[in-house]
């Protein structure tokens, strides 16, 4: 057989052409063929090259995050954690102001019964696995809280919540806040987001693909990490924001009939899921998402983000607005009684404030009265 | 979620055929090594290994439902490698060595025409990259099944964490599944 054969025999190889012998030829040289000499090399060398070839298949085929690739995260708490005896010492508290200032302008709060709308502890939050399993990250105790395949989920000391492992089979996880809740999260990709009462957010352990995407249930402040190769997308009913670096707040609760997206740095993107309309904004400036429009204008964000800064910040708001934060807030139903005024207030009260308190502030425009009747709230003229 | 580290190789292809992700990710991860050293053994150069190996994996995915649905993974993975290999040295200059020792091999009419002792060779070929395990891998390994001793107390006994155990040993098992499914589609 000539060398310039030998080309054409693996063609005909490949192609499924040849005799029985010249199979038997071809794949008994490759049994018996090493390459000989060529330098050991090392296993960190090996695992390199292999991680390459995963980043280069997960790219492509838009694969979950590799095995070998490290997921470090942390999950904060906005607050250091106040403790149990604390929370104790703060109900008593409560209780006590309550006999001493029997109510004035908060009328008929029958005896007890607000313990459990004196906010103490507001870290709160439910950290849901892929494979569907919760864990209440305020009652977690320190150390290893939960294994899901590969990965050892840490809470450490200062309450801060590590992922360490392989985020092979992680896809996606969910934190939850209940209503008086409120947590902190870092993501893989740094980016930061505030996680306001009553709300979700599903995100996966690694990112992967051509975009960063997360969905949003209720209202969150995010501080996006810049990654121009990857767009960051806010998923949120009917609406999508999408951006490559930037401080924004979305506020889509299903009771609030808007979705109201807030711009404090950079820019974004608003596009609604089924209709051409976009928006994009600048900073100051908000977009409100209600049916099938989208409007923008100017407004004063510090009201947006008073949550984050531990505040209701209210300013020219009807009370069904100002209720429903309340409400999200301090767990509480909310009824109103006819002819309650729609007249416009405004002030600031710290979240940290006692629901009586809270009432008490509002009530004191001598625009409103409330009944307190255990974990309802009713509005009177 | 389903736990995919203790699905058989033949319940991963067919999920892979299904097009499932995880599948074909469990798939990368419990092969990648052996077909790694495999092909550097007889290519001498990783980044061409690495070429090859990416395309064989993509072209797995691409092709997955038209996969057989075989017990024999490795044995199935090794064939495409092989058959990478063949289409890289087909490109090769005539002068080339890989060309050269063709030729030789060929003009020595040594060769194996019996397909079935072909098809053994190959997968002692398979066995010897098992063995080949790293060494402490290997002693672990053998501490927790032929010594019957917990994580704790080999990690006690070789100085090294827990957590190292369990990943060594579960390494382990994954080789060694491999290495089961060849004793038993092999021989």
């Amino acid at each position: 057989m000539q060398k310039e054969e030998v080309p054409n025999l693996l063609k005909k190889y490949l192609a499924g052409n040849c005799s029985e012998q010249e199979r038997g030829m071809l794949e008994t040289w490759y049994l018996k063929y090493e390459e000989a000499g060529f330098p050991e090399l090392s296993q960190e060398k090996k695992d390199g090259q292999l991680e390459e070839i995963w980043a280069f298949l997960a790219d492509k085929i838009d694969l979950p995050a590799a095995e070998d690739t490290e997921a470090v995260y942390h999950i904060t708490p906005l607050w250091p954690k106040i403790t149990a005896a604390a929370a104790m010492v703060l109900i008593t508290l409560g209780i006590g102001f309550y006999f001493y200032n029997s109510p004035d302008k908060v009328s008929s709060v029958p005896n007890g019964k607000i313990s459990h709308t004196t906010q103490t502890s507001k870290n709160k939050a439910m950290l849901t696995l892929a494979d569907g399993r919760t864990i209440a990250l305020d009652e977690a105790s320190n150390g290893e809280i939960a294994k899901q395949a590969g990965v050892t989920i840490t809470k450490t000391k200062d309450g801060l919540l590590v992922y360490e492992g392989r985020a092979k089979e992680s896809a996606f996880n969910n934190i939850a806040t209940p209503k008086g809740g409120q947590y902190q999260i870092s993501l893989p990709d740094g980016t930061k987001v505030w996680l306001n009462a009553a709300s979700s957010l599903n995100y996966p352990a690694a990112f992967t693909g051509d975009k960063r995407a997360v969905r949003l249930l209720g209202e969150a402040y995010f501080e996006v990490a810049k990654n121009k190769e990857m767009p960051f997308v806010v998923y949120t009913k009917g609406q999508e924001i999408e951006v490559l670096g930037t401080h924004f707040n979305v506020n889509a609760y299903e009771d609030e009939g808007q979705t109201k997206t807030t711009l404090l740095e950079g820019s974004v993107k608003v596009k609604l899921a089924k209709s051409a309309a976009t928006a994009l904004l600048k900073p100051g400036q908000q977009a409100v998402f209600e049916y099938d429009h989208l409007d923008v204008s100017a407004i004063d964000v510090a009201e947006v983000v008073a949550w984050k800064e531990g505040c209701f910040l209210f300013q020219d708001e009807d009370i069904r607005s100002i209720m429903r934060k309340v409400a999200r807030w301090y767990d509480v139903d909310v009824a109103y009684e006819p002819h309650i005024s729609s007249k416009k207030i405004g002030g600031r009260i710290s979240r940290n404030k006692s629901l009586k308190v809270v009432l008490k502030t509002l009530s004191g425009t001598d625009k409103f009265n409330f009944k307190v009747e255990g974990r309802r709230v009713t509005v009177m003229p | 979620m389903l736990e995919y580290k203790i699905l058989s190789d033949r319940e991963l292809t067919s999920l892979l055929r299904a097009g499932d992700k995880y599948a074909y990710t469990e798939i990368y991860n419990r092969h990648k090594n052996l077909l790694q050293n495999h092909l550097y053994k007889k290519l001498g150069d990783l980044e061409l290994v690495k070429d090859v190996l990416q395309d064989l994996f993509v072209k797995l995915w691409d092709n997955k439902s038209e996969m057989p649905l075989t017990d024999n993974l490795p044995g199935y993975l090794f064939s495409a490698a092989r058959n990478r290999v063949f289409n890289h040295l087909s490109h090769q200059q005539v002068a080339s060595k890989y060309i050269s020792s063709i030729q030789t091999f060929i003009n020595e009419d040594n060769y194996i025409t019996d397909l079935v002792i072909r098809e053994k060779e190959f997968a002692q070929i398979i066995r010897q990259e098992i063995d080949a395990l790293p060494a402490k891998m290997k002693e672990v390994f053998v501490l927790s099944r032929e010594g019957h001793l917990s994580h704790e107390e080999i990690a006690k006994h070789l100085n090294i964490s827990p957590q190292t155990v369990s990943k060594q040993i579960s390494n382990a098992l994954k080789i060694l599944r491999v290495r089961l499914g060849v004793f038993f589609y092999f021989l």
